[in-house]
Order: C-alpha cells, then structure tokens, then sequence
C-alpha cells in the first residue's frame, strides 16, 4: 500500500490552515487529523520535527530493527495527551488511562508510514507559525 | 332695434348700448364691468366695507373713487359719482342683448377667445336665475371671437395648461382652466396699467422684462392642485388691484416705495438682478412701512379682486413677508453681495424702540412669524412659516459668506487648513480672540443628559436678542424621578455665552458612558439656535436634546449616528491646537483651572500634542489592533484637548480623565516599542485626576444603585475596601459608567459556592464569594489589561474554571497515570507511567538535586518573544507513586544512574506559560483563553478541541477529553525560538 493508500484506511489528514493572530499576523498552523487517538498524539503531543524525530521515529526504527525497548533510559511509553501510547514489536497502541484497556491498535508499519508522512509534512513550507 | 347688455344689480336690468361709447363684460358672468359714457368711465363695485366705511354696490365714476380710496371720509362723499341709470335706455323688446365671457372649453386651447352670445330680447321671457346669473336662451349658439393680450399672458397660458390636462392633476379642470385664464388677464393688464406707473424709475424695463420673461418661461407651477393656482391667482389680483387702486397714490411715491409694488410680483431670481444697495434700501423700508401699518393698527387686508382696499400702508405690510423672504433668498446665490447682505443686518434699525437697540437682522426676524397651527400639526421643519424660510434663508447666505468657516471665499489670499478644511483668513478665525472665551463666549454647547435612579439630569440652552449680540443661557433641568413626588423639578438657567450674531458654535452631546457625540457639522451659527430655540418652544416639548435634534435636520446633524468624535476640526482651529506648531514646547497650549470644581490646574505643552501628533502619523499605518485602538483613544483625547481649551464643562472633564487613564493603559499594554514617550505620559497622566474625587463620585452612584446589598463580598463593600489609589481607579473606570439598571450589578454581587486551592492547584475547601471578588481579587494578576478584566465573560469563565477541582490541578501539579496496559493478549504488561500537563513555570527547576515531587528541566528548551516555552521535562516520583506490579514506590528500571532511579521522564514535549507569569496571571489568562475560545474540528470520539487566546496574543490550547477533563495550556505550535 502506498502511503496514501494507508493514510486514507485510518482517515487521516494533513492540512496547513492559516490561524490569525491577535496583532492580525496571519501564520500557519499544521494540522494532523482523523485516525482517532492518532489525532491527539500527533496534532498535540508530537507536533514538532524535533520531538517526532528524536521521541518518536528513533524508537520506531530501533523497534523494527529488532531490539526490545527500551532505548537508553526511555521507556516504551509515548504518552499522549488522553490516552498512553506504548510502543510494542509489533504495533502501537493506545491504552486507556487508569484502566490500561486497549483503545486503539496501530500496526508499527502503518504507525512508522503515518509518523514518517506527519514528519515529512511538518518539514515541508511553509513550516509551522510561517507568517503568510 | 339697438344693442343692448345687462348691468349687475340694476332694477331694470338690460339697457341698451345707446350712449355708451365703450363698456367691457365681467370675463365669467357676462354682466357689464366697465362702460364709458359721456368720456366718464365708470366701474363696478360689490357692497363692501373699506376701512370701516360701507360702501354701497353700483357702478362708480372710476377716477373719483380711486382718490376716494385714498383719502376717503365717508361714504356720502362716493354718492355724486354713482352712475345715474337715467343716462341709460332701457332695452324693448327686439333689441339685440350681448353677452360674452371667457371661453373654457377643453381642452382649453381656445384661450383669448371670447364667447359672444346675442338674442333678441323679450321682456316676458326671464333673464336672470333664482342665483342671479344671466339665463343664455337655449339652442344660442356663442360667435367665438379673439382677444389681444400681450405675449408674457398668452405664453404663460399656453405653458400652464398642459399641467391640468396631465393625468396627475385631479381637481376640477375647468375652475383650474378658469383660473389659470384670469391669471394670464392679470399678467396682461399689470403690463397694461401697472407698469407703466413705474416708468419713471431709472432702470426698472429692465426688471419689468426680467418678471416678463419669467411669466413667459419660467416654472411657475411644479404639479399644482387647484388651490395652487388658485392663490397664485390671488396674488397676482391682489397686486394688480392694489397697485391699480392705489394708482394715484403710486404715481405720487418716490422710487422706493415704487420699487416696493414692483418688486413684491417679482421672482427670487429677478429680484437677484437687484442692485444690493436697492435690496437693502428695500428691506429697510418695508420694515418702516410694516411698523407703520402695525402701530396705527390697520388692518392688512387685501380685497379680492373687483374689490378695493384704502390703506397703503396695510397693502404694503401684508406683503412686506412675502417679499422680504424674496429679497433675502435673492442674495443666497449672488456670492458678490452675502458679506456686505450680511453686514448690513447687523446694522442697527431701530434705537431706543424697546429696552435696547435692534439690529436689522432681529428687526425682519420680528416682522415675520411662523405658522404656530402648521407648526403644531406638521412639525418645526415641514411647516411653511416665514420666520423659518427667513432664518434659513441667511443660513443659506451664511453659508457662502466669510463668517463661515469652511467656505472658500475669492477674497482670500490663503488656502484652507489642509488638516481641518478651515480658511484662516475667515472672519472668526482671524477674530478668534475677540469673539471665543471659554468663560465668556465658549465655542461649544454640551448638551447633557444624565438619568440617575432619583432624577434625570437635562442640559439645555436657551438664547436671546440683546443690542447686537445673542445671549446663551444654559439651563440645568432636574426632573425628580416620579418615585419621589414632593420633589418637584427645578431650572437653573444662568449666562453661558454672549455671541456676535453669525458666530458658529459646536454642539456635543455626551451619554453617561463615556462617549462624546459631535455632529459632522459641529459648526452652527447662534442665529440658527436663537431661531430652533424659540421654534422648539412654541411646540411646548420638553427641553431635551432630541428636540434640537430634529430642528437641526435642515443643517444635516446626525448626532445620533456619530458614535463618537467625528469631527473636531473646527474646535481645533480656534483652540490653541491650531497653533501648537508655531508654539515653544514648553509653552502650555491647555490650563485647565478649577478641574472637577477643584482648586489646581492641569495643563498640557505644545512639545507633548507635538509628540503625539507625531506619534498619530508614525503609528498610521501600523496593522496591530491594539496599537489602532491606542491611536483613536489618543485621537479622541486629542478632541478633549481642544475642547477643553475652550469649554468648562464638568462632564467633558471627567471624560478627559478617563480618556486620559485609557490612554496610560493603553499605552503600557503595547510593545515598548509602541509606547508613548515617558514624558508625554507624564503629562497626560496629570488629567487623570484627583483619585479622591473619583472615589466620591463612585460612592455617589454606588449609594444609589436600586436593590444592591452591603456586605464584605459586595460589590459596595469590595469597593470600601480597596485602598490602593490605581486599584480604585479601575474600579471607577469599570463600574462608574455602567448603567444603574443594568443586570451586571446583581450578577457581581451573586453568592456562590467555590473551591479554595494550593498553590499547586490542589482542592483544598470551599468557601463563600461573588464574582465581584472574582473581578477584584482572581483576576487583579490582569489589572493593567482592562480590556480582558473587565470582560464579565471572563469573570464567568474564571468562576467555571474554579468550580472544577481538576483543570488548576492538570496546570500546576501534573496527572500522573501509574498502571499496567493490558496487553493484546490479555495479560497485563510491564508498569507504565503516563505524565501529563504541569504548565507552570514557577513548579518546573533545574536539576541536581533531585527533590521528590519535583519538576525538573530536561532538555531541548525553546522560548517565543512573549516568553512562552516548551521543552522536555521529567518528574522525581514520590513515596506515594506506587508501581502497581511491587506494591512499593515506583523506579526507574531502566535508569543506572542511583541518583535518578525514582526520575520519570514525560515523554512528549510541555509547552510552559511564561515564568514571569504568577500561578494567579496564568489562572487569570487561562480565563481569559477560555472566555474567548473558537471551537475547532476533531475526529475523537466524545472530545472537544478549542483554540483561545491569552491576553498577550499567545495561542492557548483547549482540550475537553473523552475523560470529561479540561486541558488548558500553551500551544506548542505557536513557540517558536524567538518568534
């Protein structure tokens, strides 16, 4: 499945809108939606190159490159802003909060394609907060 | 058999033609008017009393009934010049009767066409009709013959009658045509009789064709009904009768009075052509005339026409209105003669007549009057009164004279202000020191109305001729609230101002909210209130400033829609504003003495309007909305200052305060950059005021609030118990200028029960309070943005925020999840730590040392220009973090530093508020964000996404989660390194 094709199957979109501020500069706001507890991990939590690259996709591939979390002192938790999401070999997933219960399963492959896209579109201009 | 006609009233009715060698018929009824026997001329008259003398129907010698009429005695002295019916033969039978009349057959073409009838008489046959109109013997068939009329009356015939055949015209066409036909004999026999009395008088061809050609071009009739023509026809019979009767009076005046009857038929626009000098000659002497004929108490009435009247002066004062308002609205378009029009009714006419002189001006305005009937029924603007048309009139002249001063005279040498519009060299700008004194002669008029829970507060002016000026007189109306009845209302009426006549002054109105009002013609002369004063008076309304408002519709004033200052340019150019340029800085262009009844002066410098003009065009086109509604605030002081150089009024003082402490709060919310100069604030600051007046006047108003409690929480008892000066101007600058019967009052001072926190956040009990002390005690972190505090939708929203006993908690302690995931197959995994929020700065340290509970720094730490950050942060967990999988204080297991066994790092990054902010301005601004929240899409089920905004401008984050928990904080997007 291309990226596209994956992307589409969780419902997800990723959208520059232009947000004013109150001094009346116009700037744009990257914007991650759809894809359920998606949504709030990366539109919220993990919307910065930096933290998506250095939190997020390092674990990934450090994951499917067959090692066991954790790396270095950091464990298997992403967190998120209303659910905890931990990494496993072979997806993510998204635990209720004080119940542990599954919310919602990622398969790591489709996870690292999404990451990959959010992290690519994030680098792409006009970048985040770009003035337009 | 000879000819024969029928005579009016005769007893033997039909004579013959024998020995008259000329005669004329009545145009409609067909009897004889006029005949000529023996050379004497004799006309008809009706029975009718003139002057107080009866004089009796019949047909008079013509020439010594006209000296009759101008010095008549009695009656008796006519009787010699009856006609002696014996000089006539009676008609017999066979004889020839002639009638003729005017033809008035549509459609109506056949003007200056007689109908000729004649039959042969038979004195067994009746000739009259129980009505007395001539019987025309049935199956007589009329020979239509011509009449030679003179071109103007023909040519006025000819354009008038197609108005009455148009559809639109619905009265009777052919009383109309009728009508119309007598006018058109009257044009014809004022150019046969009464012109030519005026053929001595140098120039006057002119003017007679001048009045010719209007009659023969001119749009004397714009869609007439009956009764238009009808009084135009009147008018015209009035003129030629009286000039026609009072011939030998005529022949025997000077030129003026000459120029009087001639111009009194005259058009506005003929009389243009007028020499002013003539004009002038002219009003002067109707209005001697018109004094005359009202002291000797005459009576002014015109007869109709066939009728006669025998006083001269009468004639002239009846119509002396009519042509006054004529000779004025002549000069309204002839730019060469308003100065000098306008000069010379300031003149004095009359010394000595009354208490004091009188102007020429004051003089026509008493001659005329207004219809007080039309007045009452249609109101000041639509009645037709001549006092109006006259005051209007020489506005109208005003308006295109030196003594406005936006007009653009070809005298000047210089051009208009290019800021205000205002031509320096008009008259009362040159002259502005001889005629504007705030104490003396203010230039503006502040209407006021307040309306307090026991009485309404009206301020209104009254004016008055005095010698060669105008007198103002303010009048201070208190109307006692009708719950209070033994009190009864009171006027106060004292000088406010004495006025050169065509002075221009300024009207303001101001509401109880601190708004001034200002017409876009703030520019209006005192004999145009004198006139709207006394007009409003005759309507008996009471005195409000919404009276003047709908006399001052033919000026354009639209003090309802203004809003706000919209145009000072005028008050700027006579106040020492005009000048500021040519002035040293130090030089103060304001002192304002006796500020708020006080004994101390504020003033402000040329160098600081200088600054702020300055600051107005380098900040023009700055697209920040603070910074342009620092600009107008600043503006709209501007407009105070100009003001109060020239007015005292309490009222507009006190605005200037507030405007003044706007200005200071504004200014310190702007970028530093933005700010106004330190020392331009310094000066403005001086007009905010003495703080303990302030207090005075908020403790007033809150006393008479209706239905408020006292009590510590109260909105009364918080304000007793701030003693901070700066803090109680807020409180002035908020709840002063809200209404008394506004809802706000009793929503601040609604009791309700609300959580009391740690510093962290934590719920720690409950107490009592109002959200007067959410304004003053939870939201003073904000005091310096009024615009944010004194939001009551931030107030509620503080009240919401506080109620929750987890969204302060999220912000200043953290959520901290410890469990095991249940994993796919069932079983549970590996402890997992779940940190989230911790938002406050002043909660978030350096490490080492590692302090239990403690938030520590991690890394990768940006800061935005308003002092927002995000970075990583971790957290040393407690003895009271238990791992659900040991039973004992959760560790670490993959850290191999001792030292950090019991450190968890949050994985995602946190986004802090600024660390300059207290835990009370972040509570505050989280308020603030949340009051003016949009609500965003988002796909989670049962979740809410907002997007806020701080105070600052910082985008806040609003998350309502599927756990029904609140998340307010900084959105990480928006902090950029140094952006």
């Amino acid at each position: 499945m291309s990226v596209k094709d994956i992307l589409n199957s969780y419902g997800i979109q990723m959208r520059n809108e232009i947000v004013t501020l109150r001094s009346g500069t116009k700037v744009v706001d990257k914007v991650f939606s759809g894809g359920q507890f998606l949504e709030p991990f990366f539109n919220l939590s993990y919307n910065d190159p930096d933290s998506l690259s250095n939190d997020i996709l390092t674990m990934v591939n450090y994951v499917l490159g067959g090692n066991d979390p954790p790396l270095n002192e950091i464990d298997n938790t992403f967190g998120g802003i209303d659910s905890n999401a931990i990494i496993y070999d072979d997806a993510v997933r998204f635990h209720e909060l004080g119940t542990g219960k599954i919310l919602q399963t990622v398969p790591i492959n489709d996870f690292q394609t999404i990451a990959n896209a959010w992290n690519d579109f994030l680098t792409q201009q006009p970048l985040d907060g770009a003035n337009v | 058999m000879a000819n024969a006609f029928i005579l009016f009233n005769a007893t033997q009715t039909v004579k013959q033609t024998t020995g008259v060698s000329d005669y004329t018929f009545h145009n409609k009824s067909g009897f004889i008017a006029t005949l000529v026997i023996n050379g004497i001329k004799y006309t008809h008259t009706f029975t009718q009393t003139v002057g107080g003398v009866n004089v009796t129907a019949g047909y008079y010698q013509e020439i010594p009934f006209l000296k009759w009429l101008v010095n008549k005695t009695i009656a008796t002295d006519l009787t010699p010049y009856v006609l002696d019916m014996g000089k006539l033969v009676d008609a017999v039978k066979g004889d020839t009767v002639l009638v003729e009349t005017l033809r008035i057959v549509t459609p109506y073409t056949d003007f200056c066409k007689l109908n000729q009838y004649s039959w042969n008489y038979n004195p067994a046959i009746k000739i009259l009709d129980d009505q007395g109109n001539i019987i025309i013997p049935p199956g007589t068939q009329p020979t239509i013959m011509p009449v030679s009329l003179v071109v103007p009356a023909l040519s006025f015939y000819s354009n008038s009658i197609p108005l009455i055949n148009s559809p639109d015209f619905t009265d009777n066409k052919d009383d109309a045509a009728y009508s119309l036909a007598l006018c058109a004999l009257l044009i014809d026999r004022i150019n046969v009789d009464v012109f030519p009395l005026f053929n001595s008088v140098p120039g006057l061809a002119t003017y007679i064709l001048n009045q010719n050609a209007y009659w023969q071009t001119g749009t004397i009739f714009n869609q007439p009904t009956y009764e238009d023509i009808l009084q135009y026809e009147e008018s015209l019979a009035n003129y030629y009768n009286a000039t026609y009767s009072n011939q030998y009076y005529i022949t025997a005046q000077n030129d003026s009075n000459k120029f009087i009857w001639l111009a009194s038929v005259l058009s506005p626009s003929a009389l243009a052509v007028f020499p002013l000098d003539t004009k002038i000659a002219l009003l002067n002497q109707l209005l001697d005339v018109m004094s005359q004929a009202k002291t000797s108490a005459v009576a002014a009435a015109i007869s109709p026409i066939g009728n006669v009247v025998n006083n001269p002066f009468a004639k002239i004062a009846a119509i002396g209105p009519a042509l006054i308002l004529n000779l004025t609205a002549s000069v309204v378009d002839v730019p060469t003669q308003t100065d000098s029009f306008l000069n010379s009714l300031l003149k004095t006419k009359y010394t000595n007549t009354f208490s004091a002189d009188q102007t020429v001006y004051e003089a026509l305005y008493d001659a005329l009057s207004d219809n007080n009937i039309g007045i009452l029924t249609l109101g000041a603007i639509n009645a037709n009164n001549n006092r109006k048309q006259f005051v209007l009139s020489v506005y109208g002249i005003w308006k295109s004279s030196k003594y406005y001063p936006y007009y653009n005279s070809p005298n000047y040498t210089q051009p208009a202000n290019p800021s205000t519009g205002v031509f320096p060299e008009a008259f009362f700008i040159t002259n502005k020191g001889t005629y504007y004194n705030n104490k003396t002669a203010s230039a503006t008029l502040n209407y006021n109305s307040v309306t307090t829970s026991f009485a309404t507060y009206v301020v209104n002016y009254q004016y008055e001729f005095n010698n060669l000026q105008i007198k103002a007189y303010k009048v201070d109306t208190e109307t006692n609230n009708k719950d209070n009845p033994l009190a009864n209302g009171s006027q106060l009426p004292t000088l406010y101002g004495t006025y050169h006549l065509y002075q221009p002054l300024s009207l303001i109105g101001y509401t109880q909210n601190p708004v001034v009002h200002l017409p876009k013609t703030s520019c209006i002369p005192v004999f145009y209130l004198l006139y709207a004063y006394e007009a409003k008076a005759i309507q008996d309304f009471d005195i409000g400033i919404m009276d003047f408002i709908e006399l001052g519709i033919n000026l354009g004033l639209n003090l309802t829609g203004a809003g706000e200052i919209t145009d000072l340019s005028y008050l700027s150019e006579i106040s020492e504003l005009a000048e500021v340029e040519t002035l040293a800085d130090s030089t103060p262009i304001l002192n304002w003495e006796n500020f708020l009844g006080l004994n101390r002066t504020v003033m402000i410098t040329a160098g600081s309007v200088n600054a702020i003009t300055q600051y107005l065009a380098q900040e023009a086109g700055n697209a920040d909305p603070d910074v342009q509604a620092f600009l107008k605030t600043l503006n709209e002081f501007l407009g105070i200052i100009a003001l109060g150089t020239l007015a005292i009024d309490a009222t507009a003082q006190i605005i200037s305060s507030f405007k003044a402490q706007q200005i200071i709060e504004e200014s310190a919310s702007l970028d530093e950059s933005d700010q106004l100069p330190s020392d331009v604030r310094e000066e403005i600051e001086e007009f905010v005021g003495n703080i303990s007046e302030l207090v005075d006047l908020m403790n007033t108003k809150l006393l008479e609030l209706p239905n408020i409690p006292s009590g510590s929480n109260t909105i009364i008892g918080k304000f007793a118990q701030i003693t901070d000066a700066q803090e109680q101007l807020n409180f002035f600058n908020y709840f002063y200028f809200i209404d008394d019967d506004d809802p706000l009052w009793l929503e601040y001072n609604e009791i309700y029960t609300a959580n009391t926190f740690s510093d962290d956040g934590i719920v720690i009990g409950t107490t009592q309070k109002t959200l007067i002390d959410v304004w003053a005690t939870d939201l003073y972190a904000i005091n310096n943005i009024p615009a944010a505090r004194n939001d009551f939708t931030v107030v509620q929203s503080f009240q919401f925020l506080e109620k929750s006993d987890q969204i302060f908690k999220h912000v200043f302690f953290g959520d901290i999840a410890i469990d095991r995931p249940i994993l796919a197959n069932g079983s549970l995994g590996n402890t997992s730590v779940d940190l989230s929020g911790m938002h406050n700065p002043s909660k978030i340290t350096t490490v080492p040392p590692y302090i239990e509970g403690q938030w520590n720094f991690k890394g990768n730490f940006v800061e935005n220009k308003l002092g927002y950050g995000k970075g990583k942060i971790e957290r040393c967990m407690t003895a009271n973090d238990i791992d659900p999988a040991t039973g004992e204080r959760w560790v670490n297991p993959f850290e191999t530093d001792p030292a950090r066994k019991y450190m968890k790092t949050k994985s995602d990054p946190t986004a802090i508020w600024p660390s300059s902010y207290s835990t009370q301005r972040i509570r505050a601004e989280m308020a603030v964000s949340f009051a003016n929240k949009v609500q965003k899409t988002t796909t989670v089920p049962n979740a809410l996404l907002y997007s806020g905004t701080a105070s600052d401008g910082q985008i806040i984050t609003i998350y309502f989660d599927q756990y029904e928990k609140w998340s307010i904080y900084p959105n990480n997007k928006f902090i950029i390194q140094n952006q």
